[in-house]
């Protein structure tokens, strides 16, 4: 290893890190906006428990218990979205690529837009 | 350094393209043990680089062509192409601008590969899902596309060092 390549590690280093400036400050009751081919098809607060099915082109099923929301189900061919867990911090997210679903926390005060939510 | 002889150079590309094919078939089976959808220790990316330092960027654009097309055409989705083909651009663009500086080893260049790769694949999912927070995503990715860049390019240079006397002959 050369000078240059220790450049090229601490340059890439903080090219991943910018991000990080972008990302909200904690809001105090976050919700999940969860978004089907780019459009949202619903918000959920997380301070609700509930259970959002998606059937369209693939499903999924997303439920929040204890202020955080995971996928629990998906039949999408590589399963990630289901590992990924439970989120519950502004800023994370779930991605489900095949069925194109995301959701995503967003702080209280954050808008996303005048939107139709539907909640099931 | 250039070969002599176009068809050695040919047969040298298609090796090299197959190889980068199988590891990348290899490392789907086995996922990282991690909840970071996307992450990939980027083996086939270290065939790429292979191609660039032996012949140049010509050839490792042919590499990278025939490994993400027919990846995507045989364990692949439409969409996994877009994302191999954007990351896979901007990595050996920047592999590419790093070539033959002396302060640059292969580890650096893997490395710049590795994030830029990561940064192509967290774009498109952002455009693909229209949901700009996908950004966050890039730091973890990101710091491990770090590491994992630096395994390959110490792969790369490894091969690199036992293919040079196949060169000359």
């Amino acid at each position: 290893m050369k000078r240059g390549d220790f450049v090229i590690i601490a340059l890439a280093i903080l090219l991943a890190l910018t991000p990080l400036l972008l990302r909200p400050a904690r809001g105090a009751a976050p919700r999940a906006v969860v978004r089907k081919d780019g459009e949202i098809a619903a918000e959920l607060p997380l301070d609700e428990d509930a259970v959002l099915r998606l059937e369209e082109g693939g499903q999924n099923v997303l439920r929040v218990s204890g202020g955080a929301i995971r996928m629990e189900e998906a039949d999408c061919p590589d399963g990630t979205c289901v590992r990924q867990g439970a989120i519950q911090n502004p800023g994370e997210t779930i991605v489900c690529l095949p069925h194109r679903v995301t959701v995503t926390i967003v702080g209280n005060g954050e808008g996303t837009g005048g939107v139709d939510a539907v909640v099931q | 350094m250039r070969e002599r002889s176009p068809v050695r150079r040919l047969v040298l590309c298609a090796l090299l393209a197959s190889g980068a094919l199988v590891l990348s078939y290899v490392e789907s089976l086995f996922p990282l043990p991690l909840p970071l959808p996307g992450a990939r220790l980027g083996l086939g990316n270290a065939m790429v680089l292979l191609a660039l330092l032996l012949f140049g960027l010509r050839e490792a654009a042919g590499v990278l062509a025939t490994k993400v097309l027919l990846s995507a055409l045989l364990f692949g989705t439409p969409l996994s192409l877009a994302y191999a083909a954007v990351g896979g651009a901007l990595s050996l663009s920047a592999m590419a601008l790093l070539n033959g500086r002396g302060s640059v080893t292969p580890i650096g260049q893997s490395v710049a590969g590795a994030v830029l790769h990561n940064a192509g694949q967290v774009l498109v999912a952002t455009a693909i899902t229209a949901t700009p927070e996908l950004l966050y995503y890039f730091t973890p990715l990101g710091l491990l596309g770090v590491l994992t860049g630096g395994l390959s390019g110490v792969a790369a240079k490894l091969c690199l060092d036992r293919l040079r006397p196949l060169q000359g002959r």
